[in-house]
Order: structure tokens, then C-alpha cells, then sequence
């Protein structure tokens, strides 16, 4: 009698008492577990009706696209393009970041200092109009209308969230947030190297690269650093929050080091002239899948990449843009010119292509639930 | 801490004389021995402040981007048991930060001691071989922050000061291991841990200086590299070193007392 008291005390615990299950992250034993916001916590059943979401192009105004059009699962949730393309055709201005391991990231977006939420990043794609992504703005009803009245999603929606009455927006973002927030990625030659002690599990010249990589010559880890290869991460048991930005030295179009007007970065929301061209190192894991590369996809290889930071920046020749980003004052003291031969290069190349989950971009928990019906 | 858990209890189970009884018992014995405790142990609040540019301040001065440091196991004398102390702190490591100017507090650490007589403390400013190698993701704070962290080869940067164009991160050097993923089995040949020294005048608030002035008088750092190798072989790395209490021969690597850096307020 007290065993079937204790087992069922267990069992309701364990299933949030309204019939949701608490999502399970899949992570390495002791790595910390993200932050989770308290009004929206994970459960299996929000994972999978924004996972259905996410695919989904009905979202968008037009039904012209979906996030995944933008987030495509094999290009770790990029969209191998410079800059994104919203569903009118607009062309965005910046790079379509790579979605794997957000649940960890300090902020969001490519240079937004204050917006540590997926819940409040994600109404930028949904709702903006400058640019328009999915042009959901002005077409509110007419998209929230088609979720209403398709059967698999109020079947999703009761699953997910049992206690409310009707479908709205704000269900809808906190679904795909729980959905984006479940792409965790943890087991690439790298892990298994560094984490289950495999000596095998990296090749000689990934190794090599490794080393350079962390080396103080090169200081990529300095903003490229910590498990998720970005210092901009935080976790639940983190004490200290840490949120840095970068200027790299892509641009200077003046002798102040300015950006291009066209896209300062964090100067954009400060104002300040000391924040041009700031943007937060985004995370190499997938790295070799997420090209072309910066803030506007203006450098195509890994190999250009690597070149860009041997010289220490960038000299743009001519053009709107033209100005020696290498000189800029406003670069950041990590970013200096170094040495590499060609092997070395290539040792590196290797090694972030040892950065690539293959079991992350192609888990069919995170794939296109529409594509097998 | 007694009293508390001993209070908790009997209004939990105040129904049944027989564990009344145990718990009025249990709460005179918590009372009697967290008053021993009381008696005996002593709390110390150690506060930062930063000298830079003649200026005093507990927050990041203007032209410093990151000024972090840690302290590792407190010591005061034979008899004496130090330790971090607060939430969430290790009691063998604290991490100190000075934040940008603004709303926070500077910072400051609270140190208990198993008793009160004593005039004086020593810490390593630094991180001790056997906690400095270890996968930094599955430590607790405040090892798990990830800019303060090198590689597993060489731990932790001990001290973190980035400024306009420079930097000088203070570590352990000359560390082996087969790539910078895997820990060294051996100490490293530099360990790079300055010892510091922190008199206790009577009262139970120090406060500590790190003068950069100090640090980097008469170095022209706009001539030189940054300083962040853990080896310090350049003349102003070399010479910056030896004001935090090291040489970059190896004499003194360990424990050493001559830094010229962090001093006590009162001194």
C-alpha cells in the first residue's frame, strides 16, 4: 500500500501533474543544463508541437516559408547563403545564424547586447516588417486560423498545453523556443576526444589544428573558447553572466574604424562609436556546415576565414566599404596578424571540420515531421 | 546554522510529546554548541578595489576591459581553519571580478576561520595544480567560467587584465601533456602562483588593492606583445612578473611573497 503511495507520489511528480512530460536534455554526464525561463519549461510534448512549427509554412504570412527554410537541418540549421531571404523575397542583411547548442547562448541574434531570450528573438522572424521574414504582421488571424482548424494541431496543441482554451500566439512562441532550445549538440570527434579521454577519436592533423587553435599565437579561443566554442554562453549553474562582442576588424570606412552604416552591430542599439562592429563570436560547432561566414556572409571557406585572421583583419580595396579594417582602432586586441604555412592551415581547417555532429543533422528528432506523410 | 535546523524540526513534529521531548533536547544541545561555534569562529569580508591611472575604484576604470582574479586556499596558522564562504562559493577557490561601473557592488569575498586569533592571512592568487587541470565544464563555480579558462594543459588564467590593445593573463607555463586537451600528469615546470600575504588588524572588513600602477609603472605597453603565454619571456612580461612576486628563470614560481601588486587598504 505505502509502495503504491511512494511509486504514484513518483509518477505524478515526473509527469508535471497535468499530463506533460519534462523534457530529458541529452547531455553529457555533469555538463550543466541550460537556463530554461520559468514561465515556459520544457516538456516533450511543447518540443514536438514546435518541431511541427518550425517546418511548418503555414507560419508565414504567405505560406510561402517556414523557420527550416532559413534553419535547414543538413547546413547545421543555416541556409548556406550570405544573407538570409524573408517569404516576400526581401533580402535580409545579415547571415543566417546557425541554430545548434541556443539554449546556452548569452544573447541571441548577431549583435543585440539585451536580448537573451529565444522568446523574444523569435518575434523578430515572426512578426517584423523591417525587413519582413515571415510576415506574420497584418496577417494575424488568417495564420493563427490555420492552425485552429487543422486537426493534427489541435491535437499538438491540447498534448502540449492541456490547461488553455484556445491556440494564440503566444502558445506558438513558446513551442518553437522549446523546440529550438532542444537542438543541443554534444558528440563530435571533438567531445569525444576531450570528453571521453577517446585519443582516437580526433586524426594527427585535427590534433594539430586543436593545438593551434588553443594556442596564444592564434587566440581563437579567447572569443571562440568554452565548450560551446563561443565565450558568449551561460548555463544554470554559471554564476557569472558573460555576454562579449567583438569587433574583428572586417570593416573600417573611417579613420574612427567605423562599420558600414548599413550594419554598425551593437552601435546600432548603444549608439556608441566604440561599439561599431561589435557582434557576438557565434558558436563553431557545425562550423564546416554553416558557410558562407560574418555577420554578412562576405567571406565563402573556412580556408578565407583563416586567411582573413592571419592578416588580422581585412583591407577592403575599393567600394563603399573600401578602408584597412587590419588598422581599425576599434579592433579587438585578440584579432592580431599571425603566421601559418600551408599545413598549418589545413591542420586547422581539419580540426574545425572535427566540430561537426553528424548525429546532430541528421536526428530525426529534430528533422521535418511532414516529410515521411 | 545549528539553531536553525534544530527550530525547523520541532515545529515540524510538534504534535508527539516523545519526539517533542527529543527535539526540546536536540534544540538545547544546537543552542549550547552554535553558541561554541559562534564563540569560536569568525567571519572575514575581503573587498577589491583596483588602482589605476592614480585613481581608486571598485568597479572596471576607464581603458580596462576585464580585470579578473582568483584566490585559492586561505591560510592563516597552524591552529586556524580558513575557508570561502557563502552560497555557492568553494570554499578552497574564489573568483574575484570587477564589473563595469554601474549599479553593482564591487566585489568581495566572505572568509570564515575556525577562530578569530589570528593577525594575519596567506592566499594563492591562482588556481592549486590539483583543481587547475580538470574539465572545466563539469566544475562548479567558480571554475566553470569559461574566459578565465586556458586549456586543460594549462588551466586557468590566474589573473585576467585586458586593456585597449593589450593584455596580461598570469598563468602556469611550461606545462607537458600530449595535446591541450589532456591534462599534464606532472606539475607544470612555471605554476606562476604568487603567495599573498593579508594582515588582519583587528577589524573584520579588509580591503585589497590591486594597483595596476604598480603593476605596469614605466613599461611601455604599446611598444610590446601581449603577456599571455604562462612563460613571460619577453623583457616587459618578464619584468611584469616579477612585480606579482615571480621569475621567469624559475627560482621563484611557487608560494612566493615579493608581489608589489595587491596590498591590503590599511598599509
Amino acid at each position: 500500500m505505502r509502495r503504491w503511495f511512494f511509486l504514484s507520489v513518483i509518477l505524478a511528480l515526473g509527469a508535471c501533474g497535468d499530463g506533460t512530460t519534462p523534457y530529458e536534455w541529452p547531455l553529457r554526464d555533469g555538463f550543466p543544463e541550460p537556463q530554461v525561463p520559468s514561465d515556459n519549461p520544457m516538456t516533450e510534448e511543447k518540443v514536438e508541437l514546435g518541431r511541427h512549427l518550425f517546418y511548418d509554412r503555414r507560419l508565414s504570412g504567405n505560406q510561402g516559408q517556414s523557420c527550416a527554410s532559413c534553419h535547414i537541418q543538413s547546413k547545421g540549421f543555416s541556409d548556406g547563403r550570405a544573407s538570409g531571404v524573408g517569404s516576400t523575397g526581401e533580402v535580409i542583411r545579415r547571415n543566417s545564424l546557425a541554430l545548434v547548442n541556443i539554449a546556452y547562448n548569452a544573447t541571441l541574434t548577431w549583435a543585440h547586447p539585451e536580448l537573451d531570450t529565444i522568446e523574444r528573438q523569435l518575434l523578430i522572424p515572426m512578426f517584423g516588417e523591417s525587413p519582413i521574414e515571415l510576415g506574420i504582421s497584418g496577417n494575424e488571424d488568417t495564420v493563427l486560423e490555420r492552425f485552429q482548424k487543422d486537426p493534427l494541431y489541435q491535437e499538438l496543441f491540447n498534448a502540449a498545453y492541456p490547461k488553455e482554451d484556445a491556440m494564440n500566439f503566444d502558445l506558438i512562441v513558446k513551442a518553437l523556443a522549446s523546440f529550438v532550445r532542444s537542438l543541443v549538440s554534444m558528440d563530435t570527434p571533438f567531445d569525444r576526444y576531450a570528453y571521453e579521454y577517446i585519443d582516437e577519436a580526433m586524426t594527427e592533423s585535427q590534433l594539430r589544428g586543436m593545438d593551434l587553435f588553443l594556442s596564444e599565437q592564434l587566440e581563437c579561443h579567447h572569443c571562440h573558447g568554452g565548450f560551446n566554442f563561443t565565450q558568449s554562453t551561460t548555463h544554470r549553474d554559471q554564476t557569472f553572466l558573460e555576454k562579449p562582442m567583438h569587433n574583428i576588424g572586417l570593416y573600417s570606412v573611417d579613420a574612427d574604424g567605423r562599420y558600414p552604416a548599413t550594419d554598425p552591430g551593437v552601435a546600432e542599439i548603444t549608439g556608441l562609436l566604440e561599439d561599431h562592429g561589435k557582434f557576438r563570436a557565434p558558436s563553431l560547432r557545425n562550423v564546416a556546415l554553416t558557410g558562407p561566414y560574418m555577420h554578412d556572409g562576405s567571406i565563402a571557406t573556412l580556408d578565407e576565414v583563416i586567411r582573413f585572421y592571419e592578416q588580422g583583419g581585412r583591407n577592403v580595396m575599393e567600394g563603399p566599404n573600401a578602408g584597412d579594417g587590419r588598422q581599425s582602432p576599434l579592433k579587438s586586441e585578440f584579432v592580431r596578424a599571425f603566421a601559418l604555412s600551408d599545413e598549418q592551415r589545413q591542420d586547422l581547417v581539419n580540426f574545425l571540420h572535427a566540430l561537426t555532429d553528424e548525429g546532430f543533422v541528421t536526428n530525426p528528432a529534430f528533422s521535418n515531421p511532414f516529410a515521411t506523410q | 546554522m545549528f539553531r536553525n535546523l534544530t527550530v525547523t524540526y520541532t515545529v515540524g513534529r510538534l504534535k508527539k510529546p516523545r519526539v517533542l521531548f527529543i527535539s526540546l533536547l536536540l534544540s538545547a544541545v544546537g543552542t549550547l554548541l552554535s553558541a561554541c561555534f559562534q564563540n569560536e569562529s569568525s567571519e572575514i569580508m575581503l573587498s577589491f578595489q583596483v588602482k589605476f591611472n592614480g585613481e581608486v575604484s571598485d568597479c572596471l576604470p576607464d581603458g580596462i576591459d576585464t580585470l579578473s582574479f582568483y584566490l585559492a586556499d586561505p591560510k592563516a596558522n597552524e591552529t586556524t581553519k580558513v575557508v570561502f564562504a557563502g552560497e555557492g562559493v568553494n570554499p578552497r577557490v574564489a573568483l574575484i571580478r570587477f564589473n563595469p561601473c554601474g549599479d553593482e557592488e564591487g566585489p568581495k569575498v566572505a572568509m570564515r576561520l575556525s577562530s578569530p586569533s589570528t593577525d594575519s592571512l596567506e592566499l594563492l592568487l591562482g588556481v592549486p595544480f590539483d583543481l587547475n587541470h580538470l574539465n572545466p565544464v563539469t566544475q562548479a563555480a567558480p571554475l566553470n567560467v569559461g574566459s578565465m579558462f586556458w586549456t586543460w594543459r594549462l588551466g586557468y588564467k590566474f589573473l585576467r587584465l585586458d586593456m585597449d590593445g593589450w593584455s596580461f593573463h598570469l598563468g602556469s607555463g611550461g606545462c607537458r601533456s600530449p595535446s591541450a586537451v589532456r591534462p599534464p600528469e606532472e606539475p607544470c615546470e612555471y605554476p606562476n602562483l604568487p603567495m599573498l600575504d593579508v594582515p588582519i588588524p583587528g577589524e573584520q572588513a579588509i580591503t585589497l588593492i590591486l594597483d595596476l600602477d604598480a603593476l605596469l609603472f614605466e613599461q611601455d605597453l604599446k611598444a610590446a606583445d601581449s603577456c599571455m603565454d604562462g612563460l613571460y619571456q619577453s623583457p616587459l612580461c618578464s619584468a611584469l612578473i616579477k612585480r606579482m612576486g615571480l621569475s621567469e628563470d624559475g627560482t621563484c614560481v611557487l608560494g612566493c611573497r615579493d608581489q608589489v601588486v595587491v596590498r591590503s587598504e590599511t598599509l
